[in-house]
């Protein structure tokens, strides 16, 4: 158990330093002179010595393995440095947009495990009948339905036709509904094709066949015998999904003007503020590794024969 | 009442490629309040024959005929109603005991979920299964109810299962060679529980093994499988065999010399016209290939063999 953490915690460390590489990257190989951009204003172009100054000022004229270590530095200090368009500490940015996209995330991946489970385990249950011919028909709709598209319908059929739910901007609970669900239908649908087959997958095993020949209900059966066996595998592909939710996320926050970390970023990609965009890339990264280790060691932590290693009887 | 009736049973299992027909035309019948064996090679349809009982063979294998118990056909009951038979009329005790508990609970919760069909008082619940633990050959129950499967070795997991299904007293226990993987010491014990069965309410048990001696010394009737069919059956078959696959089969028992038969079984997928042992037979004559052997009355048992075919 503790070797698995040492080992989970080495593995994210690795991984951390190959995110922040990249999202420095993103940084030095973008067009533009980051000193020039940095200074820019509507309507005004700094002079070459400015733009000079600058350049020392940023650390620029250091070899690139310097930016690097001073960039990691900064950021460790909690400095992500200056939006180049609005010229406002990015770290400020951040804090202030990220609730919106966390609470999006959030309500998205509970809408996706709680539909997705249940929706898996009961046509798992059912395999083959009208109840799971009928839920994977839905699901598979839902799956190749682009999330954008989705989103576009939802505004259509409950803002404008009917009225009930706002179309855009930050506010409590109603205006998270649209773009929460729109959100999530996808890993929904997928959640529950996983769960389903990895319920029917289950039914293969001669555990099941014995559980089942104990005569218990199919409440007992089904719920308590093999569904904690079935979940495993979905718990990993939840905690992937975060990912996908976190970068979906970009879209429906700018389809319905939520402003979150993500549809600033989709704008700072057009206004070439790159600062922000490292920023967004590494955190949104940070946070999809931290989530999808904790589900990993989650899972160690459900199963006993990893949790117990070598406490055998007798 | 309570006799088990194969009528023209078959179980086939079909896949796009080949047809494994795993039962064949089985009609039998497994006598209540008794202890009957089935013996034979690996793959001949032992378990396939003890599940279809239960009705717990995968939903993609077909079956046909029918299997009486107390004068009602089971195949032709609805899945809901058959499955109250289970715990209640029939107990099972699957083969791989290590695959056969979930992984991830502790005995506890697997083995209170049985006795729960026939006890609701927690207390009289812990009280049961500890009694049936000790019984069963576990000096510290509690201590076995609190592990998981994994920290048991095959011998408790073994036991575990056998502690499971008779729990809920059910009239019938299938038990699916439960000697397997026991060690010398183990086996004797196992041959004392099953002898007292009867105790725990079960009155009747049909056990799949592929222990020779285990069988004489626990069996009041024993039956040979080979290939998918019932070959010989009787009380003193494995002392008198009779049928030329029963005599290779307990010459080829470690304990017995371990005289490797030769040839090979017939694959379930093929269907001949003669005996389904002929290929390997010695004392195969021109009928054996023509036709195919019925079991006939001689002496003690029912042979699926020519040989023994007086013209009845
Ligand atoms: N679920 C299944 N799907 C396909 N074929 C199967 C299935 N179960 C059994 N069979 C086939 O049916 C035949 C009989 O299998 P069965 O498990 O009853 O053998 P057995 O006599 O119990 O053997 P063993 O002693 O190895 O347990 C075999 O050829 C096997 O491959
Ligand atoms: S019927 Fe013929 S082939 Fe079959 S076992 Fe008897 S003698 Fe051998
Ligand atoms: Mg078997």
């Amino acid at each position: 158990m503790k070797e698995y953490i040492i080992e989970k915690v080495k593995s994210i460390f690795i991984v951390l330093v190959g995110i922040s590489l990249l999202s420095f990257l993103l940084g030095v190989v973008s067009p533009g002179d980051p000193a020039e951009l940095s200074l820019s204003k509507y309507g005004y172009s700094p002079t070459p010595q400015e733009i000079e100054a600058r350049r020392v000022e940023m650390g620029l004229d250091k070899p690139i393995h310097i930016q690097y270590i001073n960039w990691v530095k900064n950021i460790l200090k909690g400095d992500f440095g200056k939006s180049f368009s609005t010229k406002e500490n990015v770290t400020d940015m951040i804090i202030r947009k990220a609730p919106v996209t966390f609470k999006l995330a959030m309500y998205s991946i509970v809408i996706t495990s709680v539909f997705g489970i249940s929706l898996g385990v009961i046509a798992g249950i059912n395999k083959n009948k009208p109840i799971d011919n009928l839920i994977k028909l839905i699901t598979n709709i839902l799956f190749s339905l682009p999330t954008f598209w989705l989103a576009l319908l939802f505004i259509l059929i409950f803002s404008e036709k009917l009225g009930i739910l706002p179309t855009s901007g930050d506010g409590g609970f109603k205006y998270m509904i649209m773009p929460a669900v729109s959100l999530s239908l996808i890993t929904m649908s997928t959640t529950a094709m996983v769960m389903r087959s990895s319920m029917i997958q289950e039914f293969g095993k001669q555990y099941y066949t014995f559980a089942k020949a104990k005569g218990i209900s199919k409440y007992d059966l089904y719920i308590k015998n093999v569904l904690p066996n079935a979940i495993l595998p979905v718990l990993t592909i939840l905690g992937n999904f975060f990912g996908s939710i976190l970068g979906g996320s970009a879209v429906v926050e700018t389809i319905f003007a939520l402003s979150g970390i993500g549809s600033y970023a989709v704008e700072s990609v057009f206004s070439k503020d790159f600062p922000y965009l490292q920023a967004y890339v590494l955190l949104t990264g940070l946070a999809f590794v931290l989530v999808t280790s904790l589900v990993d060691i989650l899972i160690i932590i459900i199963n006993p024969k990893i949790r117990l290693k070598g406490d055998i009887y007798e | 009442m309570g006799d088990i009736i194969f009528e023209d049973f078959n179980v086939n299992f079909e896949t796009r490629k080949q047809n494994v027909k795993s039962v064949r035309d089985m009609n039998l019948t497994i006598k209540s309040h008794k202890i009957t064996g089935i013996v034979g090679e690996s793959g001949c349809g032992k378990s396939v024959l003890s599940l279809s009982i239960l009705g717990l063979l995968p939903d993609y294998a077909k079956t046909s005929g029918n299997i009486y118990y107390d004068n009602k056909d089971i195949t032709a009951l609805a899945n809901r109603v058959r499955e109250k038979y289970l715990g209640r009329e029939f107990g099972y005790i699957s083969q791989n005991p290590s695959e056969s508990l979930s992984p991830i609970r502790k005995i506890r919760k697997q083995f209170y979920e049985s006795l729960d069909l026939v006890e609701k008082n927690k207390a009289e619940i812990e009280k049961k299964s500890i009694e049936i633990l000790k019984e069963l050959g576990f000096e510290k129950p509690l201590e076995v109810l609190d592990k998981y499967p994994f920290q048991l070795s095959g011998g408790q997991q073994q036991r575990v299962l056998t502690g499971i299904a008779i729990s809920s007293s059910p009239r019938w226990i299938f038990a699916d060679e439960p000697t397997k993987g026991l060690d010398e010491n183990i086996k004797k014990d196992s041959l004392e529980l099953f002898k007292k069965l009867r105790s725990f309410g079960i009155d009747s048990t049909l056990v799949i093994t592929h222990d020779i001696d285990f069988a004489k010394n626990l069996c009041d009737e024993v039956m040979v499988m080979y290939s998918g069919q019932i070959v010989e059956m009787g009380i003193d078959v494995l002392d008198n065999p009779k049928h030329p696959y029963t005599k290779g089969f307990i010459e080829s028992m470690p304990s017995k010399g371990m005289k490797i038969m030769e040839g090979k079984t017939l694959s379930p997928t093929e269907d001949i016209r003669g005996c389904r042992f002929a290929n390997r037979c010695g004392c195969k004559t021109k009928r054996c290939d023509l036709e195919s052997p019925k079991l006939y009355n001689y002496e003690n048992s029912q042979v699926r063999c020519f040989l023994y075919d007086k013209g009845e």
